[in-house]
């Protein structure tokens, strides 16, 4: 049996153990309407899946069950015992059906007969609903109203939408606008209406409540009200389509094959959305055992003593005569080498996992934001170190929470704007070179860069006049401080902004950045390293010392002469484009001795949205830089994250920008920066 | 690693600093290299001279002469890098030291082996696991671990950083009483 | 009521009100912008308040393109916007889908 068919089959039983239930408790208050959902629910899902994987008998079956619950649903039937036993029984039927035992069909065919008994057309006198109904003064009819506002509706103060919203309250009401009157714009006095209604309404209320709520606009407007059949079964669907059909025919707007289309259409996509959650159930069922952290970096960290006491021991062996101790020797060093391999890749994830997590979250926020949004993933299975993968959490709960909160339109927006009502956010990861591409898109309403500027003038992170272009408008976001949040929700408006996100991610040496169309959608992609272990690094020089910067903290290479750096140097600024950032002198930062060259390089880096300058002797160039730790001794030494071998075998240190930015702030170097954290 | 004082027969590295002899315990010493280029660590105390490349790994590299309250190693044909790997806080960590020349493998037995005498000694004790004898030579044997624990690694610094122009020369963090009681003091302090 | 300037060609951005007392406005507007080469984009993302009026300007401009086989193009929509045409039994997609 296929994958599918399992799961289809384990969903199944468990659908039927819940329609029992709630058969049994439904034979105690059959009046319970959220039971009788539950019983329609779990017959229409049976049904429906049952269809889609093959199980025609139980889809057939089912439907005649369902048809009758259906009645229940709309107060045309009341649940007695005899119609609980009968499903019972029928439960067990479907049971058999969806195990493919063997049955007899005649008794199938017996039981639905049984239940088509039950339905109006069979057995219309089992039909409690009209002595069980309280006394109504009207009997329920069917209106057909023609709105036909003049054009001075809108110069007269009159509200149309009111008045639908009135007739709406009457009963069951279909609005169907015209507007094909509307003449284009060249044409068009936009303040004469020239839209036009018809309603078709099901009310008991008569036609002078109709006639109320027209009494304001009766001077402006035709109105003709038209008693229609007052059919025997006056909530009856189809007819009801039928009479909306024949006023879209009319409008010449939409054929009955179209409509029928595009019913079909919806069928489809909800059998996709089926299959692609199953699929999703499926990546989720992964085979794998649950190892502690700590217990993991236990075992890398005796892997890394084994290391040094294997290099004693090929030593010892290298210095003796026994060729046999050589031998183990070396044999030992060939396995201990695969042993730290496999150490350190188990420390490799697969991103899938955290990605997992995030299923729930988009879920719960949809849920609690009023929205519909699901979360698609790909590269699930790309890999990065345990340690990167940690940290990543909380900068992609962060973003994720955004797109939902401030990206993902309502519902029916997204439905009037063309998209599907549910939107959708996108997890992906793969490689790129030593690095990891994490994008997170999501297809609502893109970045407002309006709102964006305003914003970013309201909090004086721009000036006013200030040409900006659009992705450096959409960086604004990642700005200390800044927010678009309208107004603060138990979602997004915790104080945390995306320049958190942002300065998380760099610290991991990483990369954000952003794309948005109106419109359309955002995506933040995060570019990490593959692991903490590899970074890709500018080698720079100072005096006789050599440092590496870690290039995801580069923004630009500049020069500045001997004048211009003495400014800088003194101020504690320098110009960067058109406004005034901060300078550090790392030969005085780090006090290394010798006198600067002629022409000093800068280094500008974006640290947290905070622009800083570096002021060094001789950009040398990249450098692919395999992170060493310093050794334990030098582990409260502020600014140098690690050290690295050079090609020439000497070495080289790691500077770490956001510390020396940081201890500059301690020291209290900026004092505006330092004011806003 | 071994706290104990009593001392087994074992193998000991021996190293000058200056006139005095030094004693390591072999299972401590990794291995000795000749002098390389250091890369200094910027902000980092003076004694802790800064960082070499020992085939791919990187290590650090203290000059014991400077710990000691001495002058700086000078670099000559002699001096040596006593690659040794001692217990930090509980923690193995790899460590090089400077030393003017590295000796000899010696082998003392614990007879050999006398406790530091706790006064009129120019080192401080707590650094001394005994005083071996040779040729009528005295051999220190160190507690290295104990040089680089993490207080004294922070009174160092401290040292350091406060005491620009103390004369180095001058033993002055080994006179044991005063310091001592200094070092506890602003242990206290912290 | 805003409409921006030094918008990209053919885009009217719509704010705050959109309703009787806005759509001569921005009636001008949209007419220019149909007169460009790129025809109307339409902005009604910062909407706050949108009336019958409002909508019927909508549709005149969807007419308009029909009638003209130029673009018609809405960028963003408010949830006002959307409100406004449900509330007169109007379906947003057909007005702001091509």
């Amino acid at each position: 049996m296929d994958n599918h068919k399992m799961v289809y089959r384990e969903e199944a039983f468990e659908l039927l153990v819940d329609l029992e239930t709630a058969l049994l408790e439904l034979e105690e208050t059959p009046e319970d309407e959220e039971l009788i959902g539950r019983v329609f629910r779990s017959l229409h899902t049976i049904k429906g899946s049952g269809a889609m994987f093959g199980y025609e008998d139980v889809a057939a079956f089912t439907h005649e069950i369902e048809a009758v619950y259906e009645q229940v649903r709309d107060g045309r039937l009341t649940v007695a015992r005899d119609l609980v036993s009968l499903s019972l029984s029928a439960c067990d039927l479907i049971r058999k059906m969806v195990a493919e035992e063997d049955l007899d069909t005649t008794h199938a065919a017996e039981m639905m007969g049984r239940f088509r008994e039950f339905l109006p057309e069979g057995a219309a006198t089992d039909r409690p609903g009209d002595a069980a109904a309280p006394f109504t003064p009207l009997r329920t009819r069917t209106y057909r109203i023609r709105f036909h506002p003049h054009p001075g509706l809108f110069a007269a103060g009159a509200n149309p939408a009111l008045i639908i919203d009135e007739i709406r309250g009457l009963g069951d009401c279909e609005v169907v606008a015209h507007f094909q009157d509307v003449p284009p714009l060249d044409e068009l006095d936009p303040e004469a209406c020239r839209l036009s209604w018809d309603l078709i309404l099901q009310t008991d209320r008569g036609e002078n409540a109709i006639r109320d709520a027209f009494i304001f606009v009766a001077d402006t407007s035709d109105l003709e009200i038209q008693a229609m059949d007052a059919g025997p079964n006056p909530k009856d669907g189809p007819t009801d389509f039928r009479r909306i059909g024949e006023i879209l025919l009319e409008r010449g707007d939409i054929t009955p094959e179209a409509l029928d289309d595009a019913l079909s259409e919806q069928a489809r996509e909800l059998a996709v959305d089926r299959r692609a959650e199953r699929r999703i159930s499926e990546i989720g069922v992964v085979s794998s055992i649950r190892v502690p952290a700590d217990k993991l970096d236990t075992l890398v960290n005796l892997v890394g003593e084994l290391v040094t006491v294997q290099a004693n021991l090929s030593r010892k062996g290298g210095m003796s005569d026994d060729p046999e101790l050589l031998a183990i020797s070396e044999e030992v060093e060939r396995l201990i080498t695969s042993l730290r391999e496999n150490a350190m890749s188990l420390r490799m994830l697969p991103i899938g996992s955290t990605f997992q997590k995030f299923r729930r979250l988009v879920r719960d926020l949809a849920e609690e934001l009023g929205k519909e949004a699901a979360m698609t993933t790909s590269g699930a299975d790309t890999e990065l170190d345990k340690t990167v993968i940690d940290q990543l959490n909380d900068p992609l709960v962060h973003i994720i929470r955004n797109e939902i909160d401030h990206g993902i339109e309502p519902p029916h927006v997204r439905e009037a704007l063309g998209k599907p009502r549910q939107g959708t956010i996108h997890l992906s990861a793969a490689h790129s070179g030593a690095k990891v591409l994490i994008r997170i898109s999501g297809d609502g309403a893109g970045l407002d860069t309006d709102a964006i500027r305003a914003r970013a003038i309201e909090r004086n992170l721009i000036p006013p006049d200030m040409e900006l272009e659009e992705d450096e408008l959409h960086n604004l976001i990642f700005s200390p401080g800044f927010s678009t949040a309208k107004r603060v929700t138990d979602v997004s408006g915790r104080g945390v902004g995306m320049d958190v996100v942002k300065r998380r991610i760099e610290a991991l040496h990483g990369k954000v950045e952003i794309e948005s169309r109106r419109g359309q959608g955002a995506a933040i992609t995060l570019s990490l390293p593959l692991t903490l272990a590899i970074i890709d690094g500018l080698l720079v020089r100072i005096g006789t010392t050599h440092f590496v910067l870690p290039l995801s903290a580069v923004e630009e290479c500049l020069e500045l002469n001997r004048e211009e750096a003495n400014q800088s140097r003194d101020r504690g600024m320098m110009r960067y484009r058109d406004r005034m950032i901060i300078y550090l002198g790392l030969r005085e930062f780090f006090g290394i001795d010798g006198e600067p060259p002629a022409i000093e390089r800068v280094v500008v880096s974006d640290i947290g949205g905070e622009k800083i300058g570096f002021g060094l002797d001789q950009v040398i160039g990249h450098h692919q830089t395999v992170i060493k730790p310093l050794g334990r001794i030098y582990r409260d030494i502020q600014g140098v994250s690690g050290a690295t071998i050079l090609g020439d075998g000497s070495v080289s240190l790691i500077l770490d920008v956001h510390q020396i930015f940081q201890s500059m702030e301690g020291q209290g170097g900026k004092e505006d920066s330092a004011e806003k954290h | 690693m071994k706290e104990t004082d009593a001392v087994e027969t074992g193998q000991y590295l021996t190293f000058k600093i200056g006139e005095e002899i030094f004693a390591l315990e072999v299972s401590q010493v990794r291995e000795v290299l000749d002098m390389s280029r250091i890369t200094r660590v910027p902000r980092a105390p003076d004694f802790m001279r800064g960082v070499i490349n020992v085939r791919g790994s990187v290590v650090p590299v203290v000059d014991l002469r400077l710990k000691f309250g001495l002058t700086r190693t000078e670099s000559t044909v002699d001096t040596r890098i006593v690659v040794m790997e001692i217990n930090l806080d509980g923690e193995s960590t790899v460590l090089g030291a400077l030393a003017d020349s590295v000796d000899e493998v010696i082998e003392l037995e614990p007879a050999h082996i006398e406790n530091p005498p706790r006064i009129g000694m120019r080192w401080r004790t707590e650094f001394i696991k005994g005083i071996g004898k040779r040729d009528d030579k005295f051999i220190i044997l160190l507690d290295i671990d104990r040089v680089f624990s993490t207080d004294e690694l922070a009174l160092v610094a401290d040292v350091e950083s406060a005491g620009a122009d103390i004369d180095l020369e001058a033993p002055s963090e080994f006179q044991p009483q005063p310091h001592q009681h200094k070092g506890a003091a602003e242990m206290i302090d912290r | 009521m805003t409409t921006e300037t030094d918008l990209p060609a053919g885009l009217v951005k719509a704010v705050g009100s959109f309703t009787i007392y806005e759509t001569a406005a921005l009636r001008e507007a949209m007419v220019s912008a149909f007169d460009g080469p790129e025809g109307l984009i339409l902005d009604l993302g910062g909407v706050t308040e949108c009336d019958a009026a409002g909508v019927q300007l909508i549709c005149s401009a969807r007419l308009t393109a029909r009638k003209t086989g130029k673009t018609f193009h809405v960028q963003a929509v408010s949830n006002a916007v959307v409100q406004a045409m449900e509330g007169v039994g109007l379906d947003p997609f057909d007005i702001l889908n091509p």
